[in-house]
């Protein structure tokens, strides 16, 4: 291949000569799938159409000659596969595959695919359970992303009423199936997350071939789903329908009808949950009062009563045991006090000087010096006495008086 | 929304049941945290039988930032709604 040496430039000829020669030389025959896109049949005849994929875009042209064996009628969105050269146009400074055999991509072709597509994304992580998270209890409201006039709104719409469940629904339409289908579906995705048109959002539509649900199987809602703030429930086709975005989802529903349900579901468990805690709280606080009630019941007026009596009762016990032994005591007390007073009563009487006259002794009194006298000392004769007896008493003179005799 | 979100009312609920439960606190807490509990519930059961909903289709998209979001009707089709 001529090459300028370093410091020169090529002309624009030149270098486009280089390059039509690498890739015509180097593709002079090649198959290539992928995604019919902007499909035009032009007034001459031959068709010109572009194959794209996520990343790329490649110019196809196929001559009016060829296409008599071609057995279908290329769609926008189609898998194909095609197979022919590359061509360079110096002219118009772009490639091309001049297609010589166009053919639809077998189910095998488009599973071997999507097989391939899988790997790729699950080894990014985009389908890791541990991504996935639980749907809101109970959302208020629900976005749907899906056509809004096929079967899989109306089953959702239908099953929600049913239910009962209060939730306001906004749908965003969007194309199911064919070209462009794939980024207006991502497009929404992010558009009802950003928005917050939903706390949970539903992609999702009815059943259809392979191909119809290719859209659901493309990398970029793929990657809209993952990246998704808000919880993502896939819901495509039928039961056996597995498609990339049930991987990616955080939940996958067989139908739109059962991802109606799964959302709606849990209303009435939820009821009946809070009905169980409702129960569970007035059990036991009923408890608690019952407990105390228990403890409050033991403070009637009886057994207050009963108590204080029972409490009492030893001590009043002791009252009468000391009250009686009191008495007891006190009356011994008493009689004997009484009999010592008796016998000193008796005594003192005995010692009163009317008793000891009424013995027969008598009070003399000297008149003059007004005391009794107990000798005859100190008396003369002539001197008065005064005499006292037991009754009566007289005057004296005394006659004589003489010293003791014995009586 | 102003009012917390229906898991964290739940969850709210559960503790209290079971702060409940235990027993161990207080008379007077425990007749506060049942009053609470049993507001929650209402709460919670009057979001549970809500019945009435809007059903809506994006219109048009939102244009810039502070654009906002063309929602209209939806209007449901009462023939396909007969079960």
């Amino acid at each position: 291949m001529p090459e300028r040496s370093a410091g020169s430039h090529y002309t624009v000829s030149e270098i486009t000569e280089l390059i039509k020669g690498t890739l015509e030389d180097g593709f002079p025959w090649i198959t290539v799938q992928g995604e019919v896109s902007n499909f035009r049949p032009s007034a001459s005849g031959h068709w010109y159409f572009s194959l794209k994929d996520a990343n790329a875009v490649l110019s196809v042209v196929m001559f009016r000659g060829r296409l008599e064996a071609v057995r279908f009628n290329p769609e926008d969105g189609m898998l194909v596969t095609a197979t022919g050269g590359i061509s360079v146009y110096p002219r118009r400074g772009n490639y091309q595959l001049i297609c010589e055999t166009l053919a639809r991509a077998g189910q095998g072709d488009i599973l071997a695919m999507l097989e391939e597509r899988k790997r790729l994304l699950a080894a990014e992580g985009l389908f890791d359970g541990s991504r996935k998270r639980p749907l809101p209890l109970l959302p208020s409201r629900i976005a749907v992303i899906t056509s809004p006039t096929g079967a899989a709104v109306r089953d959702i719409l239908r099953v929600l009423r049913r239910r009962n469940a209060g939730m306001d629904v906004v749908i965003l339409p969007t194309p199911v199936q064919g070209e462009g289908a794939d980024e207006r579906i991502a497009h929404a995705i992010e558009i009802a997350a950003r928005w917050k048109l939903g706390e949970v959002i539903i992609v999702g539509r009815g059943g259809g071939s392979l191909e119809d649900l290719l859209p659901f199987s493309s990398e970029i809602v793929v990657r809209a789903i993952a990246a998704s703030p808000v919880p993502v429930i896939s819901a495509v086709g039928h039961e056996t329908d597995v498609t990339l975005s049930d991987l990616a989802a955080d939940v996958r529903a067989p139908t739109p009808s059962a991802a109606a349900e799964m959302v709606a579901a849990s209303a009435s468990e939820l009821l009946a949950q809070v009905s169980g805690l409702t129960a569970s709280l007035e059990a036991s606080l009923q408890q608690r009062l019952e407990r105390i009630r228990l403890l409050l019941g033991q403070f009637t007026a009886e057994n207050l009563e009963r108590n204080v009596r029972l409490f009492l009762q030893p001590y009043l016990q002791r009252l009468d045991d000391g009250r009686e032994g009191l008495g007891l005591g006190f009356n011994a007390g008493l009689s004997e006090a009484r009999h010592r007073y008796e016998l000193a009563s008796r005594e003192l009487a005995s010692y009163s000087p009317l008793a000891v006259l009424q013995r027969g002794y008598a009070v003399v009194t000297h008149r003059k010096t007004r005391t009794v006298l107990l000798s005859a000392q100190g008396v003369s004769v002539g001197d008065g006495l005064d005499v006292r007896l037991a009754q009566g008493g007289m005057s004296a003179i005394v006659e004589e008086t003489h010293a003791d005799e014995k009586l | 929304m102003p009012t917390k979100s229906f898991e964290e009312r739940l969850e709210r609920l559960e503790k209290l049941a079971e702060k409940l439960r235990e027993g161990k606190i207080p008379l007077e807490e425990a007749v506060a945290l049942f009053e609470e509990g049993m507001k929650l519930a209402r709460s919670l059961e009057k979001d549970l039988s809500r019945v009435e909903r809007k059903v809506e289709i994006l219109t048009h998209e939102p244009v810039g930032e502070e654009g906002e979001p063309g929602l209209e009707l939806f209007p449901e089709l009462s023939e396909d709604d007969r079960e």
